[in-house]
Order: structure tokens, then sequence, then C-alpha cells
């Protein structure tokens, strides 16, 4: 799955570490995420949405096969 | 680059003090309950508390290296189970060498002998408390690396096992732990290092 974590949170202004103290999460899990090395749950992809006011299909898109 | 240099510091530190705790452990036990009573037996039984003080110290700044507010509250408090259970196992078990071997054979002895267990569910505790705690992607990636060290414990262990037939000498059963426990730490090291 791609997404747009980085962008959203580059834009802000906020680390890594800044943006795991907000979603309760280590910064290792923002990073993996970030690169694409882990999908999050759809709890942790909602709180992330909620994070920044948008839904998870516009921070999450699915690969094409 | 900047995380791995952290990490590789945290390394050095953790594996030098664990290194001088297990040295002055086996010293402790090997050399220091033989020796005349006296100054010398006394610092050099003592000589593995004062090395864990370091590993103790080497945790407390990888700690503090962290920049998440939360994740220094929760590995504080894993550590300071952890190290209060570990603390209390080696003071149980430098006891039952001092006191606990000298005993008459009989289920009281045994019961001594086995008294180091106590702690161990303390610490098998704090790791179950740990586990609660983490995020959803640590968890994971504690459950793929302990996976992968009982895979390679079980192959080790297995071709020991056929090596024993073939006339190696026969090995106790404890020393299955220390083979995971080695397995875990080099399956760690190498995760991080290439970022799987």
């Amino acid at each position: 799955m791609k997404n747009i974590l980085r962008e959203l949170r580059t834009e802000r202004g906020w680390s890594q570490a800044d943006l795991a103290d907000r979603l309760k999460v280590s910064r290792q899990t923002i990073n993996a995420i970030e690169t694409g090395r882990y999908d999050p749950s759809l709890p942790l992809a909602f709180k992330i949405a909620r994070q920044f006011k948008l839904k998870i299909e516009d921070i999450f898109v699915a690969n094409e096969h | 680059m900047h995380e791995r240099k952290i990490w590789g510091r945290y390394l050095v530190e953790m594996s030098g003090s664990l290194f001088l705790f297990v040295l002055c452990l086996v010293v402790s036990i090997k050399v220091g309950r033989h020796m005349p009573e006296g100054m010398m037996q006394t610092m050099i039984l003592v000589s593995p508390m004062l090395a864990f003080l370091l590993v103790v110290w080497a945790v407390v700044r990888e700690i503090q290296r962290n920049e998440v507010m939360r994740e220094r509250k929760i590995w504080t408090r894993y550590m300071g189970e952890m190290l209060g259970a570990f603390f209390l196992y080696v003071l149980v078990l430098m006891l039952v060498h001092r006191f606990g071997f000298p005993m008459h054979e009989g289920t009281v002895r045994t019961l001594v002998l086995v008294s180091p267990m106590g702690p161990v569910l303390l610490v098998v505790w704090a790791i179950a408390r740990q586990i609660q705690r983490v995020d959803e992607y640590a968890r994971k990636q504690v459950l793929e690396t302990i996976a992968l060290a009982f895979g390679i414990t079980a192959g080790w262990t297995l071709s020991y096992g056929f090596l024993e037939n073939a006339g190696f000498p026969k090995l106790s059963m404890s020393t299955v732990w220390p083979v995971m426990g080695t397995a875990w730490i080099v399956v760690t090291i190498i995760r991080r290092i290439t970022g799987r």
C-alpha cells in the first residue's frame, strides 16, 4: 500500500517523533509506515486519518496489480 | 544513518557491560565460593552486582535517547520491572550458591536450589505486561524475531542431537536457552541493521 504520510507530516513541520507522540506509537512505526515497510491496522489507519482530518483513502492507496 | 549511529552506541555499551557482568558472575561462582573468607572473597562475590549497575546505566542511556515521550515512559516502566526481577534473580542465585549447595540432600535443598525460578516468573510477568504496552508494529517485529530465533534453535538443537549420536559429548538441556537467546540477539541485530 502507498501513502502520503511523510508529505502530510512535513507539511505541518512535525518530526517523526512528534507524530509518534500524537498517535501514541513508536517512531519506528511511523518510519515503517512512511517507507512502505508496514501497513497499519484499521484502528491505527483511522487514528492517522483523524489526526490529519482526512479520510483513510486520502492517505492510503492500494497498490494496483 | 543518525539512528544507526545511536543504535551502534547502545549495542557497544550493552554488549560490553553484559560481557563484564557474565564474566564477574562466572568468576564469582567458580572462584569466589572456594576462596578463604575475607575482604577479597566479598569483593569477588559482590562484583556481579557492580557490573549489573553498568547494564542498568546502558539501558537508562538508551531510554533517554528516545525522542518519543510515550516510548520513554513505557520503556522506563518495563526496564524498572525487568531489572528489578533480574536483580532479585541474581541475588537469589548467589544466595543459593552460597548456602544451598552445602545443605544436606533432601526436599528442602531441592526447593532451595529451584528457588531462583521465583524471580524468573516475575520476568515473565514483566514481558507479558510490556507486550500489552507496545504498539502493533513493535509487537509484530518482536513476534517475527522470536519465530526466527525459535526456528534457528530448533535447527541447531536437532542437528546437535544427531551429532550426539555420532559421538559428540552429551549436553545439558539448559544449554538450549543460551542458544535461543544468542539466536534472538543475532536476528535482532541483523534485522535492525538491514531495516527488515
